[in-house]
């Protein structure tokens, strides 16, 4: 017995003596969902995260313009150009949009949904709800131009078994949400914040994206009166230089428009900073070009965006807006060096809209600090003009499309009829808004972009000009998600 | 009363001894009287528990312990008296005196009033008789002294042992007799006296060896007793190849075990596989634990020379009992103890020059500058024959003679109460790539004490600190580079050097680095410095007969320190002024075991057992720096606060808490049946909410035929025995926090206004998996060992089958989760296989021997169940950052390893060949590759026209020994070998590309419009994005190497005392290499994961060594 005892004595001395629990897990270096959001400051960050994935949704920048008779991709990479054509549903650019839009949208539905239990200053949360709701009507702005119908997730999901069988809702549905998010947004947003906070969504920034949903769907009232606003606030005007809405030194700025006062003709923009969150359009609209002094660093980009001899016509005599617009020469070292690039035959000349050459260090590589202009004041004139064409006030809407040609230093157009003053607005579009992500949206809008395509006519486009198919209007949905649904999402016809 | 007494040395010993007799025999007879035991006395069982060798004063123990007996008697008495073979099982007290005092001339006789007299056998008489002294030294193999060994008269009881330095000394009567020496575990040997006085001895060792102990889990067993699948190999075996690390020198040696370097750089790992690959993306390296502390510790830490044995636990039964973490396999690791014995020195040292075995064929500056000219179709290079053979970048990286060193001191000493083992070892080698090398420096320190005769306690220690610097390669805080891109693919048109003595810069190609090769491995600074203090102590305390209790506390405490600056004087630091990095980091482990252990013979029945409680704790702290911008390069890494920017600070800490229950059983009867239950019952806080604990069990049995009659008759066999065993094991494979959501600021941050610095942004990046748990793989082994020809033949044969369940895998989501996958358990994969080992001694003489070792294994691995959405998985992208076009297939039916991609049907050489193909695609053209239309459809199609084109996994493998000695030299050659494996040459796909970089040399030979004739496709046919996977990347990886091989000359010591032996040795490593393959070496694995496993994305060349060595003792 004596024995015994001494081994259970032991046995407890021993186990007693680590009884702590060391089998549930305490991360030090990382959140869990449980307690978040929490408090004011939580709240802000979960806002904050519903923004970031404007980041990677920078691409759509790809998709609003490479492929069309804008742009076309260069040899550097040796990819096909005809990018964006030659899709299919395995395509992981393709599949990046719906990514990175989906991933916007859960950020979205967090703030949305648990923001309002958070104890905090109710007109700050009330600000932050509004934000995620307008960022959650861009996601899917975004995602229906491009996919057509798409599932609706609008609240946090308790897991992916939420999921099963889950279909597509129509394009109506969709667009019926955005509008629903729009809307509200407009309601409790700001009309301005101050220096330190640019870039947050403003309530003219919801009005403008909800007055081109409904330019999409060709509710040319609707979008009449809501682009009004935006003119009557007197909160924007035109930079009378054209190119101060290019370039990392402008941004944020107010610049003096034709009568020397000053403006500022930008309403909402992606916000970058080099090195902390680049943006990649200064490599991506580079030219490969010569090696300059032994560093081909400088203006070496990788040519996935080059300006098409299409755009270059566009431009009338004296535009003011063709030499950012159509890069041909740069000044170095006091020398004039000709673009050419020794990749792709013919092609050299970029479009100097995310370049900063007054700035003297490298922006190479993915960093660039360049922001990307969603929405602007000249594009809400050129819609307000186009609007009224299309509600019959041809006569009006001159008088819009006229302030933007003034700037540009062409003439003032005059007594068009409806249908030459559709086509002025093409082409206007075009030129103004070159390299900025509109012109498949505008082409597909207008419903001519497959005939605009057959009708290019430079070997840059022969790929996509002999490729186009109708189909191509949308983009492939991933096979991913045809996969993991099993059928219950739905392809896209034609993939 | 009879006393007699004859090993004795001389006159005034044997009075000595005679005194003190008397005074045994006063002593003991007063201590029978003293006891009250019944008249039953001489009747009494004794029960031994093993077969074993043992002093007389232990039988006096024995006896003493289970008849409550209180023996009185001066140990020294019985000094130098010959050992006494016990035999397990049940006895009398009167048989067990019988045996134990006849070899020693002493009788003794139970009297009527249960004392004993002790009778000396006719002492006088013995006086008279002539004797002849007999002397002599016992040594091993190794020409070490082997104290203990039993030496007998045969036919007589007339005996000795050896002392501390292997020296005996007989008096003998008739010298016409033989003698006989035996000692645990070495062959015991017949010698004729034929009148000599001086008979030295060599003995061998037993490799049948029944009584040799194996380690196991928790514990040991005899071989004979054995009844899982463990192979066994012995320091002599892990010493053999001149290499730090014990994966390098385990290489082809064990059956079942497949290790296959990743690169030949000092200190670099293998891929370990213990019958095969069970799992897809969890870890797959075998669990290893050195002397009895589990995990964590870098093999880099391990000098192959403190090793005394490794024990490879391959089945269900033998792993079990390590739960969790068993299902890879378990390698033990046993460091050397102190021996019974006066000090003994052991000084071992080496030094190797190594070179690399060959070089990837590339063009010559000429041609490459002609190869570029036509891929770009301009004059980018003026006149290409101007430049000649240009630079072989790898002859500039990869040196010739590279040294390494190793220099092993270990002392040893010790008596009944008190070892100890110490060594110190530092090792030395350059890599033959420019600037890389393995520093080494230990401290080793083992020691056990017997405190109390119930109580003991024993102490493990390891100091260890090795710096190594990867030179070019294994960068491993910038990340791994492409080498074989960037050394042999660099600009062969540039001189290491200009006029002006400066590295040569490029900057054309974005592939390339700006830095030449010679630059980058001059001017980098990379080191990487790990310390490790690795201990166990333990107590062991004998509650009872039997019944044993051990508390062991380890600890493993590691330090690492990465530090790594880019100077300014590189080009690719122009504009950044020099970039300094370093990372520390802090791991400690801690490790308690209390168990308790029991073991027990009732006659027939054997019992034993085990029980306990462990828990291991592991937090691992981490943090990294980036800094640039310096003023002067003079700083290195050693001034961070002197860089103007600031470009990264992390800080991780990890944490992970185990908790566990072991339990094992064994019962035998008669020594025939044998059986084994274990199991585990693992807690880990890195397993899911739902399941925290997880039970192990598994079970064997054994039947030792040999021990029925009807086989002992057959004659053939001197051991047989079958085993079967069956049980559960895990793999854990997850991560702390994997099974957790984390919400985490990464890519989460946004920019507001014109600042530049991010406003923090906070939402889950992972999806966590309340149900996540272990990968379970379940085991059926059934094995035979069996020996013939006494014992010279030995056999083991095993055939097993696995499945792995539950596997690991990121499962793909909707990405309307917002995410892409979650880890979870979906999947499994089989594993079945035969494994062989056969030890031979073919010859043996006096003067030669000759034995043989071999071993041969098949593994087939096949995918049962995998989650995707499509059937299949693609992976493994080939071609670089821009390409990745998927080379791998997981599919159902299939084995892990498969290479996937099209048919290569050599090339299209002229018009009416495609004309009358009817075949359309991009990749129809003249000079161009020519493909099977597999789906038969007319169009060559990179995704429909794809199929399986290769298997990573070999046939079979091995490896074979041959042991030669012939008097004092000895020749050892070791053979490794591995057939039917297709390697997929990545190397060749990289550097295949037609883009700025040097392509492979066959490409000279290029299909051009006069040139038809080839296999080499045109120039535009290297295009990338015409680059894709196909059957001209898969290679046969079949070889037969010459591993080792070994001359080694032992010098005669007998003349010098302070010597007891010497050895010195000439060896080769890697010498001689048989196969098909065209790039560095087909025995190679880039990365040690399961999916990479096959592809060679080159590193290094492999290495040939030869290596000088002497070893002295002392």
């Amino acid at each position: 017995m004596n024995k015994i005892s001494k081994i259970i004595l032991l046995v407890i001395v021993v186990f007693c003596s680590c009884s702590e629990d060391i089998l549930t897990e305490d991360p030090k270096s990382f959140l869990t969902p449980e307690s978040f959001p929490n408090n004011e400051k939580d709240a802000i960050a979960a806002t904050n995260a519903a923004y970031s994935r404007l980041h990677s949704n920078a691409r759509d920048l790809y998709y609003g313009f490479v492929g069309t008779d804008e742009a076309f991709q260069g040899f550097h990479n040796q990819r096909a150009i005809t990018w964006f054509i030659n899709l299919n549903e395995f395509d992981a650019d393709a599949a990046s949009f719906w990514q990175t839009d989906y991933q916007g949208i859960a950020r979205c539905n967090t703030v949305i949904d648990l923001v309002p239990q958070v104890d905090m200053e109710e007109v700050l949360k009330q600000r932050l709800i509004a934000e995620a709701k307008f960022l959650r009507g861009y996601y899917y702005f975004n995602l229906v131009r491009k996919y057509g119908g798409v599932p609706i997730i609008d609240g946090i999901l308790s897991g992916p078994d939420e999921l099963i069988g889950v279909t597509r809702n129509t394009e109506e549905e969709v667009y019926k949400l955005i509008k629903q998010d729009f809307e509200a947004a407009a309601q409790f947003l700001p009309q301005t914040y101050s220096q330190g906070e640019l870039g947050r969504a403003t309530k003219w920034a919801a009005i403008g994206l909800l007055s081109k949903v409904h330019m999409t769907l060709k509710e040319f009232d609707l979008a009449n009166e809501l682009l009004d606003q935006i003119i009557n606030s007197n909160q924007f005007g035109l930079f009378a230089d054209y190119n101060k809405n290019f370039g990392e030194v402008n941004e944020h700025q107010i610049f003096p428009d034709i009568n020397g006062t000053l403006v500022n003709e930008i309403i909402w923009d992606v916000q970058f900073v080099k090195d902390e969150r680049g943006g990649t359009m200064t490599q991506q609209t580079g030219s490969r070009g010569r090696q300059v002094g032994g560093v081909n660093a400088l203006w070496g980009g990788f040519e996935n965006m080059l300006p098409t001899p299409e755009l270059r016509a566009m431009f009338e005599p004296g535009d003011l807006r063709f030499a950012i617009s159509y890069v041909e020469e740069v000044q170095l070292n006091g020398q004039t060096e000709v673009l050419e690039s020794n990749r792709t035959p013919g092609g050299g000349p970029i479009s100097g809209k995310y370049h900063n050459p007054e700035n003297s260090e490298s922006p190479i590589r993915n960093n660039s600090g360049n922001n990307i202009t969603i929405l602007r004041y000249s594009d809400v004139l050129l819609l307000k003009a186009e609007a009224l064409n299309e509600l019959g006030s041809t006569e009006l809407a001159q008088q819009f499309i006229n302030l933007v040609r003034e700037r540009a230093g062409i003439s003032n157009l005059e007594n068009l009829n409806q249908e030459s003053m559709k086509e002025a607005i093409i082409k206007e579009r075009a030129t103004e808004l070159s390299f900025e992500g509109h012109r498949r949206y505008d082409l597909i809008r207008w419903g001519i972009y497959i005939e605009t395509m057959r009708n290019t006519t430079s070997t840059f486009l022969q790929s996509p000009r002999e490729n186009i198919q109708d189909f191509h209007v949308r983009l492939p949905i991933p096979q991913n998600e045809i996969g993991v649904s099993n059928g219950s999402i739905v392809q896209n016809p034609g993939y | 009363m009879e006393i007699k007494l004859i090993n004795v040395r001389s006159l005034i010993r044997k009075r000595f001894l005679m005194m003190i007799m008397k005074a045994f025999i006063f002593l003991m007879c007063t201590a029978v009287f003293s006891l009250s035991t019944t008249n039953s006395f001489s009747q009494e069982k004794i029960v031994i528990e093993n077969d074993q060798l043992i002093t007389i004063d232990q039988v006096f123990r024995i006896i003493k312990k289970q008849t409550n007996l209180d023996f009185v008697y001066p140990r020294s008495i019985f000094k130098n008296t010959p050992k006494i073979q016990v035999k397990k099982g049940e006895t009398k007290v009167t048989e067990l005196l019988k045996v134990s005092l006849s070899s020693n001339n002493l009788s003794f006789k139970f009297t009527e009033n249960n004392t004993i007299l002790i009778e000396e056998k006719a002492q006088l008489k013995e006086e008279l008789k002539q004797t002849t002294k007999i002397t002599g030294t016992v040594m091993d193999n190794n020409s070490i002294p082997i104290p203990g060994v039993n030496i007998l008269v045969k036919g007589t009881t007339t005996g000795t042992q050896t002392d501390f330095d292997g020296n005996y000394s007989l008096e003998i009567e008739n010298t016409d007799n033989l003698l006989v020496f035996s000692y645990v575990s070495y062959l015991t040997q017949e010698v004729a006296i034929a009148n000599r006085t001086i008979i030295n001895i060599i003995l061998k060792e037993d490799i049948a060896a029944l009584d040799e102990i194996v380690i196991v889990g928790y514990g040991s067993v005899r071989k004979r007793v054995l009844t899982g699948s463990v192979s066994s190999i012995k320091a002599k075996e892990v010493s053999e190849t001149p290499t730090p690390r014990i994966d390098d020198a385990l290489r082809g040696k064990v059956s079942g075990l497949q290790i296959t370097p990743t690169s030949s750089a000092p200190g670099a790992a293998a891929t370990v596989r213990i019958r095969g690959s069970n799992s897809i993306s969890a870890n797959n390296e075998p669990l290893y634990v050195i002397d009895g502390f589990i995990g964590g510790f870098s093999l880099n830490d391990i000098n192959p020379q403190d090793v005394e044995s490794i024990e490879v636990l391959k089945d269900a039964s033998s792993t079990a009992i390590y739960g969790s973490r068993g299902s890879n396999g378990v390698i033990l690791i046993t460091t050397k103890k102190g021996k019974i014995g006066k000090l003994k020195v052991t000084l071992d040292t080496y030094t190797g020059v190594q070179s690399p075995r060959r070089f990837l064929d590339v063009l010559n500056a000429s041609q490459f500058a002609e190869w570029i000219n036509e891929v770009n179709g301009s004059e980018v290079y003026e006149n290409p024959s101007a430049f000649g053979e240009g630079t072989n970048w790898q002859k500039e990286i990869y040196q010739n003679g590279a040294l390494m060193q190793n220099h092993t001191l270990s002392l040893s000493a010790g008596n009944e109460d008190s070892r100890f083992f110490f060594s110190l070892n530092g090792f030395d080698q350059d890599g033959i790539s420019m600037n890389s090398s393995l520093k080494r420096y230990q401290i080793k320190l083992n020691s056990d004490h017997q405190i109390s005769e119930k109580f003991k306690i024993s102490q493990s220690l390891l100091i260890s600190r090795n710096r190594t610097t990867p030179g070019y390669n294994l960068d491993d805080i910038i990340g791994e580079q492409d080498a074989a891109l960037q050394i042999a693919g660099w600009n062969p048109t540039l001189p290491v050097r200009d006029e002006n003595g400066d590295f040569t810069f490029q900057t054309e190609s974005s592939l390339l680095t700006a830095d030449n090769p010679v630059a980058r491995a001059e001017l980098l600074q990379n080191i990487r410095t790990q310390t490790s203090i690795i201990g166990t102590v333990y107590g062991e305390y004998e509650i009872f007969d039997g019944l044993k209790y051990k508390l062991l506390a380890g600890a493993n405490i590691r330090g690492e320190l990465r530090q790594n600056y880019s100077p300014s004087s590189l080009f690719q630091e122009n504009n950044t002024s020099g970039t300094a990095r370093v990372l520390n980091s802090d791991r400690n482990d801690f490790l308690l075991e209390s168990t308790i252990n029991f073991n027990k013979v009732y006659g027939n029945h054997s019992v034993s057992g085990l029980l306990g409680y462990t828990r291991q704790t592991i937090s691992t702290f981490t943090n990294a720096s980036e800094v640039r911008g310096f003023v002067t390069d003079a700083f290195s890494f050693n001034n961070l606060g002197a860089a103007t920017e600031r470009l990264s600070t992390v800080s991780e800490e990890l944490e992970e808490g185990l908790e566990s229950y072991l339990f094992r059983a064994n019962y035998g009867y008669k020594g025939k049946y044998l059986f084994t239950a274990s199991a585990r019952l693992d807690g880990s806080s890195v397993f899911s909410k739902n399941n925290k604990r997880g039970l192990f069990p598994s079970a064997a049995i054994a039947w030792r035929a040999i021990e029925e009659d009807f086989i002992k008759e057959l004659n053939v066999f001197d051991d047989l025995k079958l085993r079967a065993s069956l049980g559960q094991l895990g793999n854990p494979g997850i991560t702390p926090g994997a099974s957790l959501s984390q919400l985490s600021q990464d890519g989460n941050n946004y920019i507001f206004g014109s600042g530049q610095t991010p406003a923090p942004g906070i939402a889950p990046n992972t999806l966590g998996n309340d149900n996540l748990k272990w990968e379970t793989t379940t085991q059926f082994d059934i094995g035979l060992d069996a020996s013939f020809f006494n014992n010279r033949l030995n056999m083991t044969i095993d055939y097993y089958h696995k499945e792995t369940d539950d596997l690991l895998v990121q499962v793909p989501l909707l990405q309307l989760t917002s995410f892409d996958s979650a880890l979870s358990n979906f999947g499994k994969v089989r594993n079945t296989g035969f494994e062989l080992s056969l030890n031979s001694i073919n010859l043996t003489s006096d003067n030669f021997e000759w034995s043989t070792n071999f071993n041969i294994s098949t593994n087939k691995n096949e995918i049962l169940e995998i989650d995707a959405p499509e059937g299949f998985i693609l992976n493994n992208p080939i071609g670089g950052d821009f390409i990745g076009v998927p080379s791998g297939i997981l599919r159902e039916g299939i084995p892990l390893g498969s290479f996937y991609g099209l048919v290569s049907e050599g090339i299209w050489n002229d018009q009416a060949e495609i004309d009358e193909s009817g075949l359309t695609g991009e990749t129809i053209f003249l000079g161009g590759q020519r493909y099977r239309d597999v789906d038969g459809n007319g169009e060559i199609d990179i995704t429909d026209d794809r199929q399986i084109i290769g298997d990573a996994n070999a046939k079979f493998f091995g490896g074979m020994g041959n042991n030669f000695r012939y008097k004092n030299f000895e020749v050892y050659i070791y053979l490794t070998f591995v057939y039917g494996n297709d390697i997929f040459n990545e190397t060749q796909s990289r550097l295949g590309v037609a883009f700025d970089n040097n392509v492979p040399g066959s490409y000279a030979n290029r299909w051009t419009p006069t040139n038809t004739n080839t296999n080499i496709p045109a120039s535009n046919a290297f295009q990338r994005s015409l680059i894709t996977s196909n059957s001209d990347m898969i290679e046969d990886g079949s070889f037969l190497r010459l591993r080792n091989l070994n001359f080694a000359y032992n010098i005669p010591t007998e003349k010098l005392s302070w010597l007891s032996s010497a050895k010195v040795y000439i060896q080769g490593t890697n010498l001689l290499l048989f196969d098909n393959y065209s790039g560095y070496d087909p025995e190679i694995n880039r990365g040690t994961g399961n999916l990479k496993r096959g592809y060679d994305n080159a590193q290094d060349p492999a290495i040939e060594t030869y290596t000088l060595g002497l070893t002295l003792n002392f």
